[in-house]
């Protein structure tokens, strides 16, 4: 969705004016305004024409004052907000008309109209609140259409709850929440009535024994919630350790590499003292750890000796001959999968296959291996033998220590972050927590399972025989009913919980790296939505204006999550992003984050409409350096004037659009401005 | 971390705990209280559960 024009009547301050995003209304709008010219207006304006209301912080006189006051007692006029859009390739145009009337000096609204129609087909949209709900959820436009007070329930202490409280509206769990208290106060209630109901002994028994259970049943399910909630975190914790050493693949492919090379030293030293003693294991070791340090190219000069030396025969296949001789390392990761019980050897080394990478340019011989065509057992006897003769010659040694040298040196020479190692070493140990944390919640689950087997037998009995030939019958049936629909509504809640938590993760995570130096921070979602960043495992303090442009990444963050999924009531998922208002949002911010933060909005969105104060113009926008925003579309500035609290005009402003020109360089010939006329 | 065989690098999926099975009736009492919610706005939490009475009257004999 994109605004393309909003045309107010008699709407507060503007009793005729157009804000015309152009044809092409992509891009970064920039609206100047001083204090009561009407910025937070036309924010409003968007609000009212999309659902009819005003933002809470507006009072709710709509019409523009001397209009009003031009009014006899009783007589009507109208304010209306046009608003047109395009949306999914069809453009739409939107007018809200609203009918108010002077009565007693006071105004009063007597009429709302909203039509919408489709102009690209002429078609009118039948009930166009509806349309605007599903195309446009309300529950969204807290976070696309917002005053830069919202960011408060972002980071200020004690307001944190309502930011948990916006993003359960936008995942829809607070009405399953509510779901779910309703479902449980009518289970008590007919609880209630089956006790006033005379019954046997054997109801009472079960009644009670049912009541045990399921207090065993929260307790477990608080037991697995917490479970759940470490393996989220380690698995958030790895996935994000994971992302940055993937972003910076070739200075942790060094540190791996290191790794493994010390182990295959260590490995080749103590073979050589004494290699005749578990010869086989310690050359399927070494393969391993050999192939993951590269030292494939470095073994390889010896093996070309070896094989001008006529020291492997003619058996070989010419393939793998070729194959060693052209990339000395590819063997190696072959052998590896050759051998049925590789994992345990090199899980016996201390590490996992996770880290390492098989070269793409070697994925035909790992094809041929998988698919079958590749003689795995000539290829494994081909190494062994090959490592047997470096073994009694002690090559292997110098070669991985020279190679060990080498990689230290070329981890120097890339400046990788030292904590790219440390990133390294505790992949290992997530790597290592994950399996046992599945293992406990797997337990925990079956003990779950079997307390919800002893309650369904319960129940049965409950409902079986006589107790159902009376009144109670249906009343434990219900009761029954009731408690599992809650379980069910809980664990798919849950479900949502977790799968809105890890896009969000997902999202902020990729929104982080420019802004912190993310080999520092980790940023992660708990499961009522507290969004935590962390330096070093420690919570960051929330101090200057981290805090806020952390509010802006999550605003983006939600934006790319609307823009993909079905959130909160049934509405329909878009192809499209939603435009962004945000009513000078970013005044409080410190200087250095400013450029960022509008880097950040538009990431978030394709069209992003700011409104500032003129004096807080020039300022971000400078900070970006001559060329810094070519990725913007276009760069469009309106100001809003001739108020009569404000009094700006363009000729005040010019300075801070002077500067702006300047900083923008050839990119401010696409730079457009236009007055908003009163 | 990606590239090389893939059973070695995929995280396992996240188990799917999706709660008991439901009869039948079950299945419609649960689908017909979703539906309801979605009508509701919060705080009107009294008229839910009236809704949800009458829903579990109906639907569960």
């Amino acid at each position: 969705m994109k605004f393309q024009k909003l045309k107010l009547e008699n709407f507060r301050q503007f009793r005729d004016a157009t804000l015309d995003f152009g044809s092409d209304s992509e891009g970064f709008h920039l609206v100047l305004g001083s204090n009561g010219a009407g910025k937070t207006t036309l924010l409003s304006a968007f609000y009212l024409a999309l659902y009819g209301k005003s933002l809470e912080s507006i009072s709710e006189t709509l019409c523009t004052e001397d209009v009003f006051e031009a009014l006899a007692d009783e007589e009507a006029t109208h304010v209306a907000v046009n608003l047109e859009f395009t949306h999914e390739s069809q453009n739409y145009f939107l007018r809200r008309y609203i009918k108010v009337r002077r009565s007693a000096g006071k105004e009063v609204p007597v009429g709302d109209d909203l039509t919408l129609t489709n102009l690209s087909s002429g078609d009118q949209i039948p009930v166009p609140q509806r349309w605007i709900n599903s195309k446009f959820p309300n529950n969204l436009a807290k976070f696309l259409l917002f005053p830069g007070e919202v960011l408060e329930h972002f980071f200020e202490p004690g307001k944190l709850d309502l930011l948990s409280a916006d993003i359960k509206t936008l995942a829809g769990l607070d009405k399953l929440e509510m779901l779910e208290a309703a479902c449980s106060n009518v289970q008590t209630r007919i609880k209630q009535r089956l006790a006033a109901i005379p019954g046997d002994e054997t109801l009472g028994r079960l009644i009670s024994r049912n009541d045990g259970l399921l207090s065993l049943l929260k307790i477990k399910e608080a037991e697995i919630s917490e479970a759940s909630a470490r393996l989220s975190d380690l698995r958030s914790e790895l996935r994000s350790k994971n992302q940055y050493l993937d972003e910076n693949r070739s200075k942790s492919l060094i540190i791996t590499k290191i790794d493994a090379a010390k182990r295959a030293r260590d490995l080749a030293m103590e073979a050589f003292r004494d290699n005749q003693s578990e010869q086989t294991e310690f050359l399927r070791a070494f393969g391993y750890v050999a192939f993951t340090a590269n030292l494939g190219p470095k073994i390889k000069p010896r093996i070309s000796e070896m094989h001008a030396d006529g020291l492997f025969g003619g058996e070989w296949p010419e393939r793998v001959i070729e194959k060693i001789l052209n990339d000395g390392q590819c063997i190696c990761g072959c052998l590896l999968d050759s051998m049925p019980s590789h994992k345990e050897h090199f899980a016996a080394l201390g590490g996992t296959k996770s880290k390492l990478q098989f070269p793409e340019q070697y994925r035909d011989l790992l094809d041929a291996f998988e698919g079958g065509s590749l003689d795995v057992a000539a290829v494994g006897k081909l190494w062994e033998e090959i490592v047997s003769k470096l073994l009694s010659s002690g090559d292997h040694v110098e070669i991985v220590s020279q190679s060990l040298a080498e990689l230290q040196q070329e981890l120097q020479n890339s400046g990788a972050d030292p904590l790219l190692a440390e990133f390294v070493a505790r992949v290992a140990q997530l790597e290592a927590a994950i399996p046992k944390q599945e293992e406990e919640l797997t337990t925990l689950r079956d003990e779950l399972s079997d307390i919800n087997n002893d309650l369904e037998t319960v129940q049965k009995e409950m409902t079986a025989g006589t107790i159902g030939q009376d009144d109670r019958g249906p009343l434990v049936r219900q009761q029954a009913a009731l408690l599992r629909v809650i379980q069910r509504i809980k664990s798919e809640a849950e479900t949502l919980n977790d799968e809105f938590r890890s896009e969000l993760t997902r999202e902020l995570t990729q929104k982080l790296p420019p802004v912190y130096d993310y080999a520092d921070f980790d940023v992660s979602v708990s499961k009522d939505f507290a969004i935590r960043i962390t330096r070093n495992g420690k919570q960051i303090s929330e101090a200057q204006g981290q805090t806020q442009l952390r509010a802006i990444c999550t605003v983006a963050a939600l934006n790319r999550l609307a823009k993909s999924h079905t959130l909160g009531s049934g509405s329909d998922a878009s192809s499209e992003d939603y435009p962004l208002v945000i009513d000078a949002g970013l005044s409080n911010l410190g200087e250095s984050f400013q450029a960022l933060a509008l880097d950040y909005l538009k990431e978030g969105s394709s069209q992003v409409v700011l409104l500032l104060l003129p004096a807080h113009a020039a300022t971000p926008l400078s900070h970006r350096g001559a060329g810094g925003f070519k990725s913007l579309a276009r760069l469009h500035i309106y100001t809003t004037g001739n108020h009569p609290s404000a009094n700006i005009t363009s000729e005040q402003v010019t300075p801070e659009i002077r500067a702006v020109f300047r900083t923008f360089g050839a990119a401010a010939n696409e730079t457009k401005i236009e007055e908003l006329v009163i | 971390m990606s590239s090389g065989s893939s059973e070695f690098f995929d995280a396992p999926d996240i188990e799917n705990n999706s709660g008991p099975d439901l009869t039948p009736e079950e299945e419609a009492l649960k689908h017909a209280l979703l539906s309801k919610v979605q009508q509701f706005g919060l705080g009107q939490n009294q008229q839910l559960e009236a809704e949800v009475e009458e829903l579990v009257r109906r639907l569960i004999k």
